[in-house]
């Protein structure tokens, strides 16, 4: 409190600094002119500013500038992003500079929180991906370009599935229960959902990969920061761009399962050489012989249209766009389609002393989903069973009801099941120049997400009673359901920024200070009905269906939070060697335990760069050679939902008790959540070192980056015992810690550059080690709770459940995706699978399944095994040879492992064949023994993949009087994959949250990637 | 111009401090609830808590039944139900502290207890009327039965009646301590409670009663001597005096057996005294179904959709053979043949034995991974009606009947030497199966054992029956004589123990 208060008054204190400054002084004037010094050819939009002060003006059309500078001012700072920055002497009215283009990544500008940075002047670790460096040719997500970009940055696609997002993970996982993901910032607004920007209006990504750099966005920060600015106009003449696509896509790879002549032969070997009765029962012979994942899958068309005009003059810029994008996807219904539109606009006013920035964004995105047990079902049903019923009318399905599997093409063909969301954000800010050196920027935005979801299930005696699990009655069980679902969810943020920039000496000093409030709610309503009446129009209107369930048909929820939030930086640059950057901020939310609504997340970092040295001044091969390092804290927002501290009753919808007196089902109303004041953000510390460098005149750049990362206080379903203060068995309480140590290297060479031959190479490799240091600390009401593991998830299959199907664990000493598992001995010559049995004193023995000891982890006979990558690793090729351009983008990673639940259910033929579909390999295995989790299911999952290859042609237009740019490309996406593993592919499930991260689930795992070539044209003109 | 920047230096500080009062707001929503006190209210809490047995009729009746002569769970061709060992050891008496099933029940019995104490308090928290006296006492008899269950199974337990007490530091209490307490609390409650049974007064529908209270009165004394290490017959006196008066309770034996156990004795049934009401939409705990029917039965049975049935739960032969083929009751057991929907076809079996068609038999003549049971293995149990399309099913599930209350009498009378009485209450109970009742000359203490047994299958009372008759050490198919009686008591579980280190692990394990 003492500390909030101190903050508070510290914070206007300095803004009163600010206002005290004396600023007035007289004025000159100094025109020119900036241009490349290769060609001559104007510099468009050149920053040129008097050299210590902000006063300054941009180029116009013709590389010419207009500035006014105080008359004690001597020298012009001209800057253009690509180009070095050019200190000049002002030697008159009339001063004309070149600059010269510069390789050099040094020169970048990077985003950082609030502000922008030189990349020279950066201490944090901050990495940029601007769009010439993204992946190239086709992209459906913005995530898609910033793929292997960037070392430490793990974006993994873990389903073919057009509607389901990349998993990102910046230096690891840092958190037990949500909260891993990015926080992503597109031009300012916090908390953006990615998926609703069009990659098509993406400039760049300035990744915050460290706590001092993340820090300043405090309680929101801990999965690192994903800053997105769009394209914005430039002066001069009006540019329209065009860019489209259209891409087939298939799936990249299948799980070999038995065909009918394999899967006859397996028969007969496991019957005595009796062949497979043949007749029309789902569990014989009906001579078929049926892929199943193919009569899923189809050929996808996916395209793309870009429309995009830009402009401006000098007193303001503004870009328009357009797309339209339709990802139909390789499952059969499954599709998702974007309409999205920007607007970004900026004004000058008050002789330039005001700056105006808007921006207004909308997607409208239709999805139509796919019922992920589908693939299961594929996966289960033999191949001698038709899709098809037998006899039966051409086009007829198959009711295929062997116990878990159905026949799984009418729930992708018969079964609507579609959503859509909308989403609009506008953002508004104002950049007023109070006098030189101090800028005031209050700004406010607002994000309005609405969703929708559909799903009808119609009358069909195929998908029995799926809908009716809640139904009513039996003899209803085949009419249509229904499911509606809508959802709102609101952001708006207001807040104020006072920035003031000064020189004194050799100093530079940077001061920012600011207010941010946010304010979240969440409402969304669901409702099933059931029994459709109507076959005309069955869902049109819910009036239509015979039968609504109040209490368990119907749900809805209003909730919501706010933030409020101090925050400042402070950059002291001492003759650009020795620089010290500090931001604090404060942050408050309503959803916090009562005890702990507040968190201050400090952050300090230093850089030296050692290539302005004086005694570096002889070493021409290096053109930059930097030391930085940082400390900072960040912490966590979405693990902690509204109302997650409290004490909370309420029902479960089958679990109503039963009124005697009125023969009626009520809600009964128990406690579903204990209170938890004292619950609060987890803590991220991050230490990181590094070291960036470019060498031989910018040819071969680089960076290594050492980081230690430790959270504290991690929130975890803790488990307790119910009866006395618990009343439900787990609580969302901050104990135990973890820790994520590792290196990242980047490197990027220029390795042939000429005039018409030119190949750049970049590669990044990153380590990281995760490891849960504690799982105990002090729940509520000051209990020390200490526990040496958790078990989080579980496989499954035909016999496979209880203790020995739990074998995702959270254990002291071991990392997130962790599984305990029997250790494989062998395979003894009846087939049955061996494993290790640790007897008393020391002895060990090969056993049978039924001969394992498994109960207690660390006692029993299942040993921990880690499923994460030992490193993941990107390498880009950029070649062009005078109007040809090629990129090629591979991936991997090395030492990875993942439970292959597929492989464990499907390859034993004992038992199994007849009526459960088997793995090709299944006779090679042959495995007698039943399915038993064990290592010998933990399989490697190291691979390389061609991510994306594109060849392009870029026409000459060089007299042409509209045309600016047209080029054409073919492009391939996630082409091939090198991997020894047996599964859909070795990227699996990468979620802490489900509790099933490592394990390749049958559920889920499935779903087939995407392989995707495509053509494209970008045509710009003016 | 100083005074336009002080001007706006004042504006930023006033917005400060009107956004730093905030955090003094409550959390989230910034309103505070107040719930009316309605009956409707107090019913959602006060019968709410009721819903806590939901789970019983799956895990719960699992750990009683699997352990004894009655319900085996062998591995099925295929690895079906090998799941790590877990039914083996119930049925071999080989289970240690961390086994899922025993982990589970104890999980759930203690939730149960914290929504009893939550309630408590929050009942204590309401004016006093008396109503919610009434709904203390009722929630003090509910808590009682959650632990009758903790004291019969794992018997030495963490007794806690209030929401206050950290139960991660909880101690052992003995199982003699916490039987004590609970009679004594169930003696002070009974009065308290509606005597009216549900036939009168249908608000009593799955309720505990003054009845319900006096039929737990009845088992505690009825195992005190296993329970508590008491000695002598002092215990039977009791438990016959509570018999009698349920006798006069206005409970009498339903005509049909089966009737019990339909879907429809949700209402009007005159037998169960106390029950947990389950429905295949609004309270889907209840799926013997599932556990029992074979996998192809989806196709009779409308569960393809469902999942279809799992093949699981069954009886051997030694225990089918005890119903002779009079006994009304055994129609609850499902062997032979069995047939598509249309009556007609025969059911086929899966896997590598599909051609076989599906004949239930009652041997079980395989039980582990290298020697499994075939599909068609064991008499499947059918008594609870089963229900179309749906896993859950509607039937009520009794846990105090009222034939119970005449066994139990009977069984005090035997043993406390007045064999022609103990006579007089068996015979309501062998007619009504349709059978004569026992010849005195033929009358021993394990008639009653095994009347017991065919009364009461898999409804969850045959382990204590077993400790109390002396028999849950004996040999049986698959299983030779227990070593030692640690068995009785179940471990408690590892996880438990890590949760709250100050428990005592029970001698054996």
């Amino acid at each position: 409190m003492q500390f909030k208060t101190l903050l508070k008054v510290g914070f206007v204190a300095i803004l009163l600094c600010f206002f005290m400054l004396p600023a007035m002084a007289q004025n000159k004037t100094v025109t020119g002119k900036v241009t490349d010094s290769r060609d001559g050819s104007p510099l468009i939009g050149a920053s040129v500013v008097a050299n210590g002060s902000s006063a300054g003006a941009v180029t116009d059309i013709n590389g010419a500038f207009r500035v006014s500078v105080p008359a004690s001012s001597t020298s012009l700072k001209v800057s253009y992003i690509g180009y070095a920055t050019k200190i000049v002497p002002i030697t008159g009215d009339v001063v004309n500079v070149s600059l010269d283009a510069n390789n050099s990544s040094l020169t970048e500008v990077l985003v950082v929180g609030y502000g922008t940075q030189r990349k020279q002047d950066q201490t944090g670790a901050t990495v940029k991906v601007s769009s010439d460096d993204f992946v190239q040719g086709a992209t459906t997500d913005p995530l898609q370009e910033l793929q292997g970009k960037a070392a430490g940055v793990t974006i993994s696609t873990n389903s073919g599935d057009p509607n389901q997002p990349e998993v990102v993970r910046i230096h690891g996982t840092a958190s037990l229960t949500g909260g891993n993901d990015p926080l992503y910032v597109v031009d300012g607004v916090a908390g953006v959902d990615i998926r609703t920007v069009d990659p098509n209006d993406i400039a760049s990504f300035d990744i915050l990969k460290d706590a001092s750099a993340a820090a300043i966005y405090g309680s929101r920060a801990s999965g690192g920061v994903i800053l997105v600015t769009t394209k914005q106009g430039k002066a001069g003449k009006a540019q329209v761009s065009y860019n489209a696509y259209v891409a087939s896509e298939s799936a990249e790879h299948l799980i070999p399962f038995m065909d009918a002549s394999q899967y006859l032969a397996a028969f007969q070997e496991a019957n005595n050489g009796a062949s497979m009765p043949t007749g029309t029962t789902t569990t014989s012979n009906q001579g078929a012989n049926t892929n199943w994942f193919k009569a899923l899958l189809r050929t996808g068309f996916t395209q793309s249209h870009n429309l995009a005009v830009s402009g401006g003059t000098n007193q303001s810029h503004y870009r328009a766009s357009v797309t339209y994008q339709d990802d139909e996807g390789i499952a059969i219904n499954s599709d998702r389609k974007d309409i999205f539109g920007r607007f970004n606009f900026d004004q000058k006013a008050l002789d330039d002393k005001l700056t105006i920035t808007m921006g207004l964004t909308v997607d409208h995105a239709n999805s139509a989903f796919t019922d992920p047990a589908a693939w299961e079902d594929a996966a289960s049903v033999p191949s001698v069973i038709s899709e098809y019923q037998p006899g039966g009318a051409p086009g007829q399905y198959q009711y295929i009801n062997n116990t878990d599997e159905n026949n799984p093409v009418p729930f992708l063909a018969q079964i609507i099941n579609t959503g859509t969301t909308d989403q609009i954000v506008g953002n508004l800010r104002l950049d007023y120049l109070l006098f030189p050196g101090l800028t005031i920027s209050p700004y406010a935005n607002a994000t309005r997400q609405n969703g929708t979801g559909h799903i009808y299930i119609p009358a069909s005696n195929l998908l029995g009673s799926l809908g009716d699990i809640i139904g009513a009655n039996v003899a209803d069980q085949q009419d249509g359901d229904e499911d509606l679902a809508a959802t709102t969810e609101t952001l708006e943020t207001v807040g104020i920024t006072a920035n003031y920039k000064t020189t004194f000496g050799k100093s530079k000093l940077n001061l920012l200070g600011g207010y941010e409030f946010n304010s979240y709610s969440y409402s969304g309503f669901h409702i099933e009905a059931h029994d459709s009446y109507d076959v005309n129009l069955p869902y049109e209107d819910l009036n239509s269906f015979n039968n609504v369930s109040p209490v368990v048909d119907l749900s809805s929820y209003d909730n919501g939070y706010k933030l409020n939030s101090y925050f400042g930086r402070a950059e002291y640059n001492y003759d650009n060697k020795y620089y010290l950057t500090g931001t604090v901020r404060y942050d408050w939310s309503n959803k916090l335990g009562l005890d702990n609504q507040s968190e201050v997340f400090p952050s300090v970092s230093a850089a030296w760069n050692i290539s302005n040295e004086d005694f570096m001044k002889g070493v021409t091969w290096i053109s930059s050679l930097k030391l930085r390092g940082g400390y900072g804290q960040t912490g966590d927002q979405d693990a902690i939902t509204a109302y997650a501290s409290q004490l909370l009753f309420g029902n479960a919808s089958s679990t109503l008790y039963y009124d005697g007196a009125t023969g009626k089902w009520l809600p009964a109303n128990f406690s579903i959540q204990n209170q938890n004041p004292g619950l609060r953000w987890e803590e991220k510390s991050v230490t990181d070192v590094a070291v960036d460098f470019s060498l031989f005149n910018g040819r071969l750049n680089g960076s290594l980056d050492v980081y230690n990362a430790n959270t504290n206080h991690l929130l975890f379903n803790y488990p307790v015992p119910t009866g006395g203060q618990f009343f439900v068995p787990i609580i969302l309480a901050n104990v135990g810690s973890l820790n994520n140590k590792g290196i990242d290297l980047a490197l990027n060479g220029s390795i042939i550059k000429t005039a018409d031959f030119s190949w750049n190479a970049g590669g990044n490799i990153a380590i990281n080690r995760n490891k849960i240091t504690n799982l105990s600390g002090t729940l509520p009401g000051g209990t020390q709770a200490i526990e040496p593991y958790a078990q989080v998830g579980a496989t499954g299959g035909l016999g496979i459940s209880g203790a020995v199907s739990q074998i995702a664990y959270l254990a002291q000493g071991y990392p997130v995706g962790t599984l305990l598992l029997p250790t494989y001995a062998g395979i003894n010559s009846q087939g049955i699978q061996m494993f290790y049995h640790y007897g008393p004193g020391g002895a060990v023995t090969e056993v049978p399944a039924g001969g394992l000891n498994i109960g207690t982890p660390g006692e029993d006979d299942r040993r921990y095994y880690t499923t994460d990558p030992k490193f993941t690793y990107g390498i880009t090729n950029a070649v062009h040879y005078k109007q040809f351009d090629l990129n090629l983008f591979l991936r991997g990673d090395y030492g990875s492992h993942a439970f292959n639940e597929v492989g464990m259910d499907y390859s034993t033929i004992a038992g199994k064949v007849g009526t459960y579909s088997l793995v090709a390999s299944a006779t090679a295995a042959g495995i007698n023994s039943q399915p038993e989790p064990s290592s010998y299911w933990w399989q490697g999952t190291s691979f390389l993949k061609v991510q994306s290859a594109t060849l392009g042609y870029t026409v000459k237009v060089n007299n042409s009087k509209y045309i600016d740019r047209l080029h054409f490309y073919l492009g391939g996406n996630n082409l091939f994959t090198f991997t020894p593993y047996k599964g859909v592919d070795p990227e699996v499930n990468e979620n802490v949250t489900t509790g099933t991260q490592g394990i390749d689930t049958r559920n889920g795992g499935l779903y087939p990637r995407t392989r995707q070539l495509s053509f494209g044209l970008n045509l710009t003109v003016k | 111009m100083k005074k336009r920047y002080l001007f706006i230096a004042a504006a930023l500080f006033g917005a400060l401090s009107i956004y730093s009062c905030k955090k003094e707001l409550n959390p989230a929503k910034d309103t505070v609830v107040e719930t009316a006190i309605t009956p409707r209210y107090l019913n959602s809490i006060v019968l709410g808590a009721y819903t806590k047995l939901q789970p019983f009729a799956t895990g719960l009746i699992e750990d009683a039944e699997a352990t004894t002569d009655a319900l085996i769970i062998p591995v099925r061709v295929g690895g079906d139900w090998l799941d790590g060992g877990e039914h083996v050891q119930l049925w071999t008496h080989t289970y240690l502290p961390g086994h899922a099933q025993i982990s589970g029940d104890w999980a759930t019995l203690y939730a149960g207890i914290g929504q009893i104490n939550i309630t408590i308090s929050l009942v204590q928290g309401l004016p006093a009327t008396s109503t919610s006296a009434a709904s203390l006492a009722e929630l003090r008899v509910l808590r009682s039965y959650f632990y009758y269950e903790l004291l019969t199974l794992w018997g030495n337990v963490p007794y806690i009646i209030s929401s206050n007490t950290d139960a991660s530091t909880a101690q052992t209490t003995p199982a003699a301590t916490i039987w004590a307490a609970l009679v004594a609390e169930l003696k002070a409650d009974a009065p308290l409670l509606s005597a009216n049974t549900p036939t009168v007064d249908p608000n009593q529908f799955g309720r505990l009663n003054k009845w319900g209270a006096y039929f737990l009165l009845a088992k505690l004394y009825l195992n005190q001597n296993w329970i508590t290490g008491s000695t002598g017959t002092a215990n039977f006196s009791a438990c016959s005096q509570y018999c009698d008066s349920l006798q006069t309770a206005g409970y009498t034996l339903t005509g049909n057996f089966l009737s019990n156990f339909a879907s429809s004795n949700i209402s009007g049934n005159t037998e169960n005294i106390f029950v947990i009401p389950y429905n295949h939409i609004y309270a889907t705990g209840l799926n013997i179904q599932m556990e029992t029917m074979h996998y192809n039965q989806a196709a009779k049975y409308n569960w393809g959709s469902t999942g279809g049935p799992w093949n699981g739960y069954c009886a051997n032969a030694d225990y089918y053979q005890t119903f002779n083929n009079a006994d009304a009751r055994k129609a609850g057991w499902m062997t032979g043949i069995q047939y598509a929907a249309d009556g007609v076809t025969p059911l086929r079996t899966r896997g590598s034995d599909s051609s076989l068609v599906l004949n239930f038999r009652p041997q079980v003549e395989g039980f582990l991974q290298n020697t499994p049971a075939t599909e068609y293995d064991g008499a499947r149990q059918q008594k609870w009606q089963l229900v179309d399309g749906y896993q859950g099913m509607d039937a009520a599930f009794s846990l105090f009947r009222y034939s119970d209350v005449l066994l139990m009498q009977a069984e005090c009378q035997y043993r406390l030497g007045n064999t022609a009485t103990a006579l007089t209450y068996t015979a309501p109970v062998r007619v009504r199966a349709g059978l004569g009742n026992f010849s005195a000359s033929a009358f021993t203490i394990d008639s009653i054992y095994a009347e017991r047994g065919r009364e009461f299958v898999w409804e969850g009372w045959r382990r204590e029956d077993q400790i109390r008759f002396g028999h849950f050490g004996d040999a049986k198919q698959f299983k030779p004589v227990d070593p030692d009686n640690h068995a009785a008591l179940y471990p408690i579980p590892s996880a438990a123990i890590s949760q709250d280190p100050n428990l005592k692990q029970n001698q054996g394990y």
